[in-house]
């Protein structure tokens, strides 16, 4: 008898580990452990034994099912794993094949400037404005204190329409006139968008964009001015920065001032480099735009947009901007 | 303006480097954009004297000179040019010498004769332009002196880039005043003391037009030694100062105007007939002018004329009649005063820009022409010898007929600067700038600006003056509580944030276009119609604004292209231009947003075939744009001069027409060489901002019941109608409608399509039941057959 068990239990065991996927270990267990199985069927012939043999043989039983059990148990782990590593393997892919979809494109940087002013102005508690860019030649010039013939107007070559009766705007500041035209301080925008010169050459676009911003309220003065070009300049470009005011003329400012940023701090060299103009509006100006001078003050800056997005990004031929070249533009993605 | 170092230091003895005295006048408001020096180096360049020249043996137009240059041996040059003449005394380059253009001499050979050195011309030495041959230096030219030293070189060159309003600095009078300031010091004036009279030559003046001439001075100047040549000094100071010679009598008038600002004229007196008038010009009038052109003179243009016609634009160009000459003994020398509005746009319409013009137009000091015209008369004497007549001098309307007295207030200094300036700085300051300042009160002056300065009228012109002497960067900087809470940008900064966003996100590229397009193609676009036109486009290629963004897409399309792109998505925002008698100036300025699709469909990838474009996608990405908008979006077929007549569709939201999309029609097919065109679109931007805002609904628990139909219709039946007719029905719990089949052919009708239509209920407060959801679908059924003439399909 008990040679027997030790024989079934050696050919079991090795019957189990030879099992060589899960349909094949069960059948294994089917085979010894199941209704009709040997093992099982060693237990149900027990009562043919005598009674003195019958404990001891039914321990020995008892023990090698549960011992096969165990085994099995052992095994089906085993081959699960090696089903489950199997199948991952099957369903591995090369990762670094190129992803499905449309690539974005990109804004212009122009446009990406612009925002970037605006979103900082916007901070400062400027709201955005727009105007028209056929202009007349009232709000373009004559409320901004250049007359007729005045000789800054050679300063801004004009594009005119129809006859002269009209022209494209030479700068953003007649946004400041309309602004002022239909509401009292404390006035506090920005104006963005296109401007037109006629004159074109490298460093010259008969398009091209700018941002004026305006503050009238009582008691705002240079220094405050300077304060905020300061801070604005900063933010914008990221750094800290050395400006110089310079003392400089526009009609519809005083005093006024261009203001150049050491080239150092932006990495674009040494030297003084301009950026933009700015100053305190003028008293005529005020006037004409039916604003109380006597009670309100007020600042007023312009900014080419080019000319930040050149030393924001490197840029450095004006042209490149409104070629639209697809490889130019997805750099600012 | 240039500004030569040596004739300004001449004017102030300023202890400064030249590089202080440039960073003071940039920071004064009298930007310096160069300092360079005023002539290349003339190392080795001696003045020579030529001995004897000799004919070169085998060079017919060669000669060999024998050259003096001082000390050693005469050394021997041979030399081509015509003037080389026994006697004359000439820039001698020696052995070693580098020229300015880089020209290095070397004892040479040439054709057979030993060369040590090289006779130079001023351009060779690049100190002018002026060749005709040799340099001839004055007779009294110290022979063997070095060439820089007799030039007073080195000396430096400022470029001065002045704003309009400085016109009192267009001179040496004017520049070395502001240098003065800095660190107060007297001017060096030159002698205007009045010249001895000892003609009687004169000539009468009149002045028919006193508001635009506050006042005119004629002197003659008779027996003048004919062609004399000005001196080497003169010519020197015109050359560094960029002003070309002419001869002795126009030279001293640049020179005066150059050192005090006074434009002067030089007729020549035996040319000019009769007295001189100062009057507009007559009907029918020309003039030829010194620069030969011959002009049609407008009624409202100021002459000066004789009495056989204008003889002079004035403020702005001579006439050639009575212009000086080599042969001119008699010189009549003007100095005026014209008013800026007198010369007001004279120039654009002659298209003429001279130095007198710069300075009458930016005003010039009404107390300077007889100072300038005693300057002149001396300089010309002085040079050319002559006897000199009395002055005529007649007075037009003063320029300034009031009183010019500004008050100021020391708190007002305050109020714009944001801090207090010392009131004995803010006197020190004016009065060094010309201006009389009066005290009336404690911090309150009466202040009168100089003759000089047309650009004081204001209280704030007097803080400026304050501002820019007292240095802007010694000025605070800081805000004092101005309160700057942050602000919303504005409703349109959001809607302009999401369609940038959605089309970026579906591929596009933002491009910026001219506004400006080229003509041909925009009508071709557009169909006739009015547009805005230019008056002055830089170019033909620019000269209307556009009336659709696609006239600047569809170039920036074919630009990429042609550099082998085989996907353009690309898209603008901006303006465009409708002639529209109900807007503002006549002119509709539509915000639009505009776009561009051509090529592959997606990014090339391993895995599937690349597809190009179609009609659906573009109108996918206009639904995209329009997915936040609230309102009714529709596309109707409609015909539009630039799209294909079967590809293109007006987009309507809420019945009002807000755009257009389609592929370019095939009239365009010459814009590009590849076979398929692209698809576009353009939107009025104000449509695609958010009106409704967001209203939440509540989210219904229920289960959800998908119902497909396949229906028989027309070909010719748009499937929006089929939706229309359903949503008509307005059928309860119906939620949405998907179109996910169209099928033509095998087993329909010819000229009939299969559409399949999902449709999904869901109940807010109770589960569907099949029976209600079978009602309701066979009402669908019953008005598409009625209305469409739809039938389901097998049926």
């Amino acid at each position: 008898m008990t040679t027997d068990l030790d024989r079934l239990r050696s050919e079991a065991l090795a019957a189990i580990a030879d099992a060589g996927d899960l349909q094949a270990l069960e059948a294994q267990r089917v085979a010894l452990l199941g209704k009709k199985g040997s093992v099982t069927r060693r237990l149900k012939t027990l009562g043919d034994l005598p009674a003195d043999e019958r404990r001891a043989a039914g321990g020995a039983i008892n023990a090698l099912k549960q011992e096969l059990g165990e085994a099995i148990t052992a095994r089906r782990e085993v081959l699960e794993a090696e089903a489950r590593a199997q199948r991952l393997a099957q369903e591995r892919v090369d990762v670094t094949l190129p992803g499905r979809g449309r690539r974005p494109g990109a804004m212009h940087p122009i446009t990406l400037t612009r925002r970037r002013i605006e979103s900082l102005f916007a901070r400062r508690g400027f709201e955005v404005v727009t105007g028209p860019e056929v202009e007349d030649d009232y709000h373009n010039f004559e409320a901004l204190n250049v007359p007729p013939d005045h000789p800054a107007r050679a300063m801004q070559d004009t594009f005119y329409v129809d006859g002269a009766r009209l022209l494209l705007r030479t700068h953003t500041s007649p946004v400041q006139i309309r602004t002022m035209e239909a509401r009292q301080p404390p006035i506090r925008i920005i104006a963005p968008g296109r401007v037109y010169r006629c004159d074109s050459d490298r460093t010259h676009s008969p398009m091209f964009h700018q941002v004026e911003a305006l503050y009238v309220a009582e008691a705002v003065n240079f220094a405050d001015l300077r304060a905020e070009l300061q801070s604005f300049l900063e933010a914008f470009f990221e750094t800290e920065l050395k400006l110089r005011f310079r003392p400089s003329y526009f009609p519809f400012t005083e005093p006024s001032a261009e203001v150049d940023i050491d080239g150092r701090a932006l990495g674009t060299g040494s030297g003084w480099m301009e950026v933009l103009g700015c100053g305190m509006v003028h008293p005529r100006v005020l006037e004409a735009a039916g604003i109380d001078g006597a009670r309100y003050t007020g600042y007023a800056l312009g900014m080419g947009i080019e000319r930040l997005a050149m030393l924001r990004y490197g840029v450095t031929d004006l042209r490149q901007f409104y070629d639209n070249d697809l490889r130019f533009l997805a750099q600012f993605a | 303006m240039q500004v030569s170092e040596q004739w300004l230091r001449e004017w102030v003895a300023s202890r400064a480097d030249i590089d202080t005295i440039a960073e003071r006048l940039t920071m004064a408001g009298l930007e310096v954009d160069s300092v360079e020096a005023a002539a290349p180096s003339l190392d080795r360049v001696v003045i020579g004297r030529i001995e004897d020249t000799a004919p070169h043996p085998e060079a017919d137009r060669l000669r060999v000179c024998t050259v003096a240059v001082g000390g050693a041996e005469p050394l021997s040059i041979v030399c081509g040019a015509a003037n080389a003449q026994t006697g004359a005394r000439v820039p001698v380059a020696r052995v070693g010498a580098v020229l300015a253009g880089g020209v290095a001499i070397e004892a040479t050979t040439i054709r057979g004769v030993a060369s040590s050195g090289m006779l130079c011309s001023a351009s060779e030495l690049g100190l002018g332009t002026d060749d005709d041959g040799l340099w001839q230096l004055p007779d009294d030219a110290p022979v063997g002196t070095p060439l820089a030293d007799y030039l007073q070189l080195p000396d430096h060159v400022l470029e001065i880039d002045l704003t309009p309003n400085r016109g009192d600095c267009l001179s040496m009078r004017g520049i070395a005043r502001e240098v003065a300031i800095d660190e107060d010091l007297p001017l060096g004036e030159p002698d205007v003391t009045p010249c001895a009279v000892v003609s009687t030559v004169r000539r009468d003046v009149g002045i028919d037009a006193p508001e635009r001439c506050a006042g005119y001075a004629a002197r003659c100047i008779t027996s003048v030694g004919a062609d004399a040549a000005t001196p080497l000094w003169m010519a020197e100071r015109l050359r560094r100062a960029g002003v070309r010679r002419i001869n002795l009598p126009v030279d001293v008038g640049n020179y005066v105007m150059l050192e005090l600002g006074q434009p002067m004229h030089a007729f020549d007196g035996d040319r000019l007939v009769g007295a001189i008038r100062v009057r507009l010009a007559a009907p029918g009038e020309r003039i030829e002018t010194l620069d030969g052109e011959t002009v049609a003179l407008a009624d409202d243009t100021l002459v000066i004329a004789d009495d056989e016609g204008p003889v002079a634009i004035a403020g702005v160009i001579g006439g050639q009649r009575t212009a000086v000459d080599a042969t001119t003994t008699h010189v009549v020398f003007e100095s005026a005063c014209f008013t800026p509005s007198a010369v007001a746009g004279q120039g654009r319409r002659y298209k003429i820009h001279t130095d007198a013009l710069h300075r009458f137009e930016r005003g010039v000091d009404p107390a300077l022409r007889r100072p300038a015209l005693e300057r002149a008369s001396a300089l010309l004497i002085a040079h050319g010898g002559g006897e000199v007549g009395p002055v005529t001098h007649v007075s037009g309307e003063p320029v300034w007929p009031q009183s010019r007295e500004i008050a100021l207030e020391g708190a007002h200094v305050e109020r714009l600067l944001g801090q207090p300036v010392a009131a004995v700085e803010i006197e020190r300051i004016l009065g060094a700038l010309g201006m009389v300042v009066e005290t009336t009160d404690e911090d309150r002056w009466h202040v009168v600006p100089p003759s000089w300065r047309y650009d004081i009228e204001l209280e704030a012109d007097l803080i400026e003056e304050v501002a820019r002497i007292y240095g802007y960067e010694r000025l605070q900087s800081g805000t004092q509580g101005v309160d700057l809470p942050p602000a919303d940008a504005g409703a349109a900064v959001d809607d302009e944030a999401r369609w940038h966003e959605t089309l970026r996100q579906r591929g596009y590229s933002e491009a910026i276009t001219y506004s400006f397009v080229e003509p041909g193609l925009h009508r071709a676009l557009m169909g006739e119609g009015a547009v805005v036109a230019l008056d002055n486009p830089i170019s033909e290629q620019y000269a209307e604004m556009r009336r659709t963004l696609w006239a600047g897409l569809l170039p920036s399309w074919q630009h990429n292209v042609r550099r082998q792109h085989t996907d353009v998505r690309l898209y603008e925002a901006g303006l465009r231009f409708e002639p529209d008698t109900a807007a503002e100036h006549g002119i509709a300025q539509i915000s639009t947003l505009a776009g561009l699709i051509w090529g592959q469909a997606e990014n090339t990838h391993w895995d599937r075939p690349s597809r190009a474009v179609d009609f659906f996608d573009i109108k996918g990405d206009v639904e995209a744009l329009f997915a936040g908008v609230s309102g009714r979006l529709r596309f109707d077929a409609a015909s539009h001069p630039a799209l294909h007549p079967g590809r293109s569709a007006r987009i309507r939201l809420d019945g009002e027409a807000v755009g257009w999309l389609g592929q370019l029609a095939p009239e365009f097919k010459k814009l590009s060489k590849k076979s398929d065109l692209p698809y576009l679109f353009e939107v009025d931007s104000h449509a695609l901002s958010d009106r409704g805002g967001i209203r939440f609904e509540s989210l219904s628990e229920q289960p959800r019941i998908r119902r497909d139909l396949a229906v028989v219709v027309a070909e010719e039946r748009p499937v929006a109608e089929l939706i229309d007719v359903i949503e008509d029905l307005d059928p309860p719990a119906l939620q949405s409608i998907d179109v996910f089949d169209v099928f033509r052919g095998e087993g329909l009708e010819r000229g009939f399509k299969s559409v399949a239509l999902g449709l999904i209920f869901q109940d807010k407060a109770s589960t569907l039941t099949d029976s209600s959801v079978d009602t309701t679908i066979s009402a669908v059924v019953e008005a598409l057959g009625r209305r469409c003439g739809a039938h389901i399909r097998g049926e």
